[in-house]
């Protein structure tokens, strides 16, 4: 079994017990953390050379400071809504980048 | 399937357990609850996905209290914004306001669990690892700041072994001359994130990382890393503290402390005898100051009893005989734990809360000290391997016993019974403070008669949106007043029903909400 399969079946248990206990707010709120925290940086992260359980602990701690820091700068001038949305294609979109630019 | 797969499973089950365990609170009452401080954050975190803007200016409702909280320029927002604007990402997800933001913070306060199996697997292995989260899952004094509120400084605490780590992993490499330099800017940027969290966790982090910087320098002889890459993370960090100016500005003006009269005065300064206790002011705290509760400031009644203070000192012990460059990071944590607890002998400082960062270094120590343990005795009694093992794994099991024995039963009742009954806002005060945020202006001030306590109070202020406070004669004169005979039904104290009854008959003005026992006066004039 790869790293990537255990990763996703991890997030998938995650999201079953949230489900489970809170409902479907608990379940958009646990795919939120997920989506927004962890996503963004761990595809900017992959790109580096540090071992996969770091990959995974410092993306998620460092989404959950600077994609919100951006986040609010954009909410100054725009929706917050909106703000997330294009915090979250762009970061991503830079992972995608940097892989592709490194490959 | 590969060991690391079987590990990642094992802790993923304890932190969905962790979960359980830390939302018993609101598994069935999802009212919000905790003390003002819980109030203030699921304020700013609420205003910003109910407006869908970035909060700058405090709207009236928050500015009546915490107009001064921001030292530099009073009126703006004091909190370095990403915590709250998380609160408000996930309410916006969640799509509701109360178990979005309470979930969330289950989920970062209990995440110390990751963070310590992490650093601590990677460090000595896993069943130091494992035994420390399992241990902190219960940890008492994580859970009472966790229901108090002060949800902000615990996280950033939570950060202070994951940026040691990071510090660690590249001052190794640079010692090893291979230096890493993604983990010197991987530090940087968490240094920066603990900062903007809460300032007094990145204080206790600095503090830890000085103290590692310096048992390194002893040990290696050298600088432990490159003053370049270390200039460039410095940099990296300035930028960060820079990016919100009136925050961090807020943060200095307040580091300069009040008066020299004042610190003179507090029993704290120049205690140098204090320097011989792990928290000496016990007494000055729980009965002078009355910050926490009494069994905040006991080992044993925050740690299951006095079963872990045993292997606490063997742990100490193993560390202090092995002294390899992890045994320093452990060292160093401790050393700048007691550093930030005792700098308030010379005057700035808050012990009491510094107090709350304990367990964080305290687990992982006795965590070792249950595995070394064999080791140890090793030393002074030559066994064989297998005697050894053994040994240890039955100090491994004694030890999860231990745990589920005597940590879990205080830990449970903690959380199950928090903020129960009316202690916590109920559904018709919410019901009410709803309708007074659709219905009334934003710059109205609401006085009201009968709420039971100041933090239902403050509770109903936050969900309503509007300056719900209790009344006083006193300006500013209220707009509205707001009578509230729910909770004294349900107490049954008919003297103060009629008290609350006779207050209403006075009143000039038309009523304009009355439901579920709770009515609302639009004052004349």
């Amino acid at each position: 079994m790869k790293d990537r399969e255990i990763i996703i079946g991890i997030i998938a248990a995650i999201l079953l017990f949230s489900l489970a206990l809170f409902g479907f707010s608990g379940l958009r709120t646990i795919g939120g953390v997920i989506v927004f925290f962890f996503v963004p940086f761990y595809l900017i992260l992959d790109n580096f050379k540090i071992e996969s359980g770091e990959k995974i602990v410092f993306a998620f701690f460092i989404g959950l400071g600077l994609f919100s820091a951006v986040v609010y700068y954009l909410g100054i001038f725009m929706s917050l809504r909106l703000a997330a949305g294009i915090v979250f294609v762009v970061l991503s979109g830079a992972g995608f980048l940097i892989k592709k630019i490194k490959s | 399937m590969k060991r690391a797969h079987l590990e990642a499973i094992l802790v993923t089950a304890l932190f969905l357990f962790t979960l359980w365990l830390w939302s018993l609170p609101y598994q069935e009452n999802q009212m919000p609850y905790g003390e003002v401080d819980a109030g203030s954050h699921f304020a700013l975190g609420d205003y910003m996905a109910q407006t869908d803007k970035s909060i700058v200016n405090l709207p009236h409702y928050i500015d009546m209290r915490y107009n001064r909280d921001n030292f530099y320029e009073n009126g703006k927002l004091w909190y370095h914004p990403p915590y709250h604007v998380n609160f408000a990402l996930m309410e916006i997800t969640g799509g509701e306001r109360v178990l979005p933001i309470f979930l969330l913070n289950t989920i970062l306060c209990s995440i110390v669990v990751i963070i310590i199996f992490f650093v601590i697997r990677n460090m000595f292995g896993f069943w130091p690892g494992f035994l420390t989260a399992l241990l902190i899952v219960f940890s008492m004094r994580d859970i009472m700041i966790y229901l108090w509120g002060q949800w902000p400084q615990q996280i950033s605490y939570f950060y202070t072994p994951l940026v040691l780590y990071a510090f660690y992993k590249y001052a190794d490499s640079y010692l090893n001359k291979e230096p890493k330099a993604v983990y010197a800017y991987v530090f940087a940027i968490l240094l920066g994130i603990n900062f903007w969290l809460h300032p007094v966790g990145c204080f206790h982090t600095i503090a830890a990382l000085g103290f590692f910087s310096l048992f390194l320098l002893i040990r290696e002889k050298k600088i432990p890393f490159s003053m370049k890459q270390i200039s460039i993370c410095i940099l990296i960090f300035i930028i960060m503290i820079a990016i919100f100016p009136l925050q961090t500005a807020s943060v200095f003006v307040q580091m300069k402390g009040g008066s020299a009269e004042d610190k003179e005065a507090s029993p704290l300064y120049h205690d140098f005898g204090g320097l011989f206790s792990w928290f000496p002011w016990k007494d000055v705290y729980a009965f002078e100051y009355k910050t926490q509760p009494e069994p905040y400031f006991y080992y044993k009644d925050m740690n299951g009893g006095w079963w872990t203070f045993p292997f606490l000192i063997a742990g100490l012990a193993f560390l202090f005989l092995r002294r390899k460059r992890e045994d320093l990071m452990l060292l160093g944590f401790l050393a700048g734990l007691y550093f930030m607890i005792h700098i308030a002998i010379l005057g700035p400082g808050r012990p009491e809360r510094s107090l709350a960062a304990s367990a964080h270094i305290f687990y992982p120590i006795i965590a070792l000290g249950v595995v070394m343990l064999p080791s140890l005795i090793n030393n002074f009694i030559k066994m064989p391997k297998k005697v050894m093992k053994i040994l240890k794994y039955s100090l491994i099991t004694i030890f999860i016993i231990c745990v589920f024995a005597f940590n879990f039963s205080p830990a449970y009742s903690q959380l199950k019974d928090a903020y129960q009954g009316i202690i916590r806002i109920t559904p018709s005060q919410y019901e009410a403070s709803e309708w007074l945020m659709d219905n009334i202006p934003e710059s109205a001030n609401v006085s009201t008669v009968g709420i039971l306590m100041m933090q239902k109070e403050r509770w109903m202020r936050f969900v309503g949106m509007r300056y719900i406070h209790g009344y006083k004669p006193e300006p500013p004169t209220p707009d509205y007043l707001l009578f509230d005979y729910s909770d004294w039904i349900l107490i049954g104290d008919n003297g103060k029903l009629n008290e609350i009854a006779a207050f209403e008959d006075n009143v000039t003005g038309s009523k304009i909400y009355d439901k579920n026992n709770i009515k609302v006066y639009k004052l004349e004039g």
